[in-house]
């Protein structure tokens, strides 16, 4: 048990490192000149040259790659080429603003996806089913801006009980004094609830939009999957045997435990790339935002520090799902059947985009 | 089949599940229909407007006679854009499953053994472990924005996908009698691949390439709406809904609500192809 665990963070240490040389190689192996991309066409070579020898590019490529690496094993990430700021410290003071909508828009979906998706699969084929597959075909029908816009419309334009989509404060409320940087971890710490709430106010638009737009992928999968469950021998075994309603549901909930949590996960790593656009129509001041904003200036550490910690969450996320899948199921504990429930997870389309 | 049953509340019940299958092949009809019919009416069809010009004259007029969906904030006839990005971005996602398609399903089939197949999961692990908008933002980026590198820039998203998915579809079905067989007789394995094993694995890869369609468009519109791939003047759909963000914001709904409804029916077109092709699949499996 505990060894498989080791084992499965032994693998995730690679892919780190292979994590690092794909945002390594996304950069200085595709087309096109970053020099170009920063300076514009009209750059002249003099320019040019200097900003090859600024980011390393006039190095050999081995030279190159290991001092990336080992630069950013030891957590530098480089400094912006635009604002001169040090890439990591800008991703620690962002990623609470970040996780304050996420989090708890995940936690929507999950509620939200979780209660709709049974109660779907216990009407099967009645109307409340067809209700359900009704709205979810259109939900996922559309992109999050979409949805998110739509939300704005009705809720800040047509009822006026949202705010404004200028960010996480209004021009009118102080900044609580600055101990670690993120606005809303100051402002607990300075003790000013008012802002606190107000931060939390503001954030109920992004919140609603994550969680509608992932309980839609997420209840159809708890949908089909109880669905398989609920028609399944054992199941009936424990109906015949006479066992209450909520205690069948626990059983066939248990069931399909393992394939919701990786569903869970693949969500997660989803939702934050679907972060950097919800962020831009809020204009909210999160990771997602900013990176945007270095990616279309084309600047360089910043894409990479971005690709890397998103990379590294994701991964970080696939870990602790293999250990608590192996805490709670003891079939998985033996090594062979890791690669059985890998292949159930490619084995089926997927809509996540 | 199932057998007939006697009683008539059986009967009432078939009845009412062979409507029910009916009303699902037409709904896949009517969406196949929209997805050929809008790329062929943004060709072919004389527009009303000329989507492309600019009228000082008539900006952010709300819809009427002359403009059927109204006109966004530079005057030019929502409507005639609406149509007219059938032309770009139906066909860019198509293009870009397809090059997937051709890059995914080959690696995939092959990547069942050895190390060099162990070194293509591990690739396409890294990869989905990316935020994916961010690898398309920054590939566009770098490659510099026109169509076919939009194109590009999807399909190398998108292809991990079908890599997993044709992989797993190998190995389950290699142990099978008859790829067995068609090993033992000599095939080669390039023939086992394509003639053997993709045959019996169409269904599920038609279904991923419909959904990575939809995706792809829903991608596309995120890439527009951010301001990154196809310039204007040249219309599509997320970049028109970019545009009219500011005239939401005012009340003026139409600018934004003609084109996402446009994504909205495109994407949910797709869904229910992929629907109808998936109830199909299971069909077959159950009457054999």
């Amino acid at each position: 048990m505990i060894r498989y665990i080791i084992s499965r963070l032994v693998i995730a240490a690679l892919l780190l490192c292979g994590l690092i040389t794909l945002s390594f190689g996304l950069v200085s192996l595709l087309p096109g000149d970053p020099a170009v991309a920063l300076l514009g066409e009209y750059a002249t070579p003099a320019d040019v040259a200097r900003i090859h020898s600024e980011l390393g590019l006039d190095l050999p490529f081995w030279d190159r790659y290991l001092g990336y690496m080992s630069r950013t094993l030891s957590g530098d990430l480089g400094h912006s080429l635009f604002t001169g700021s040090s890439v990591s410290s800008e991703i620690l003071t962002r990623l609470p603003n970040t996780l304050i909508y996420l989090v708890p828009g995940l936690a929507l979906a999950l509620i939200v996806g979780m209660a709709s998706g049974t109660f779907a699969a216990y009407r099967y084929r009645r109307f409340a089913d067809k209700a359900f597959t009704f709205w979810i075909s259109i939900l996922m029908a559309m992109p999050e801006f979409v949805l998110a816009l739509l939300l704005l419309f009705v809720f800040y334009q047509q009822l006026r009980i949202a705010p404004a989509p200028i960010g996480m404060l209004s021009s009118a409320q102080i900044t609580p004094p600055h101990v670690t940087g993120s606005i809303p971890l100051d402002a607990i710490i300075a003790g000013q609830w008012g802002t606190f709430s107000s931060i939390l106010g503001r954030a109920v638009l992004p919140i609603v939009t994550m969680g509608l737009f992932f309980a839609a992928p997420f209840g159809k999968t708890v949908r089909s999957g109880l669905l398989q469950v609920l028609q399944s021998p054992q199941i009936e075994f424990a109906r015949a045997c006479g066992l209450r309603p909520g205690q069948v549901f626990r059983y066939a909930l248990s069931d399909i435990r393992g394939s919701l949590m990786t569903y869970l996960v693949l969500l997660f790593a989803a939702s934050l790339s679907g972060a950097a656009i919800v962020e831009s129509v809020f204009s909210w001041p999160g990771v997602g935002g900013w990176s945007l904003d270095g990616v279309l200036k084309g600047d360089v550490p910043v894409i990479q520090g971005f690709v890397l910690i998103m990379g590294t969450t994701s991964l970080l996320g696939y870990v602790i799902l293999d250990a608590l899948i192996t805490l709670l199921d003891p079939r998985t504990r033996s090594k062979a059947v890791a690669g059985r429930r890998q292949r159930r997870l490619g084995a089926t389309p997927t809509a996540i985009s | 089949m199932t057998s007939l049953g006697g009683r008539a509340s059986s009967l009432a019940k078939q009845g009412r599940a062979w409507a029910y299958k009916r009303s699902g092949a037409v709904l896949a009809v009517v969406a196949a229909g929209i997805i050929v019919g809008l790329p062929l009416a943004a060709i072919f069809l004389h527009l009303p407007q000329n989507p492309l010009q600019p009228d000082v004259e008539s900006m952010a007029l709300a819809p009427n006679s002359v403009h059927w969906f109204g006109t966004d904030g530079n005057g030019m006839d929502v409507f005639s854009r609406t149509i007219e990005s059938a032309r770009l971005d139906l066909p860019i996602s198509l293009a870009a499953t397809a090059i997937a398609l051709v890059i995914g399903v080959p690696l995939g089939l092959f990547a069942t053994t050895g190390v060099a197949g162990e070194a293509i999961m591990r690739v396409v692990d890294a990869f989905a472990a990316l935020p994916i908008i961010v690898i398309a933002v920054v590939s566009i980026q770098l490659m510099g924005g026109g169509a076919t590198d939009v194109i590009l820039a999807i399909a190398l998203v998108a292809a991990p996908r079908f890599v997993r998915l044709s992989r797993a579809a190998a190995i389950s079905l290699r142990s099978s009698r008859y790829v067995e067989a068609a090993v033992a007789i000599g095939c080669s394995p390039i023939r086992v691949a394509f003639n053997h094993i993709f045959r019996n694995a169409y269904g599920v890869i038609l279904v991923q390439a419909t959904l990575t369609t939809a995706g792809a468009l829903s991608t596309i519109a995120a890439l527009n709406f951010l301001g990154v791939g196809v310039k204007p003047p040249q219309p599509s759909w997320g970049a028109m809904i970019e545009d009219g963000v500011s005239m939401l914001i005012r009340g003026q709904w139409w600018a934004v609500a003609f084109p996402a409804l446009a994504l909205l029916l495109v994407i949910g077109s797709l869904n229910i192809i992929a629907g109808a092709i998936e109830n199909k699949m299971e069909r077959v499996e159950h009457t054999r």
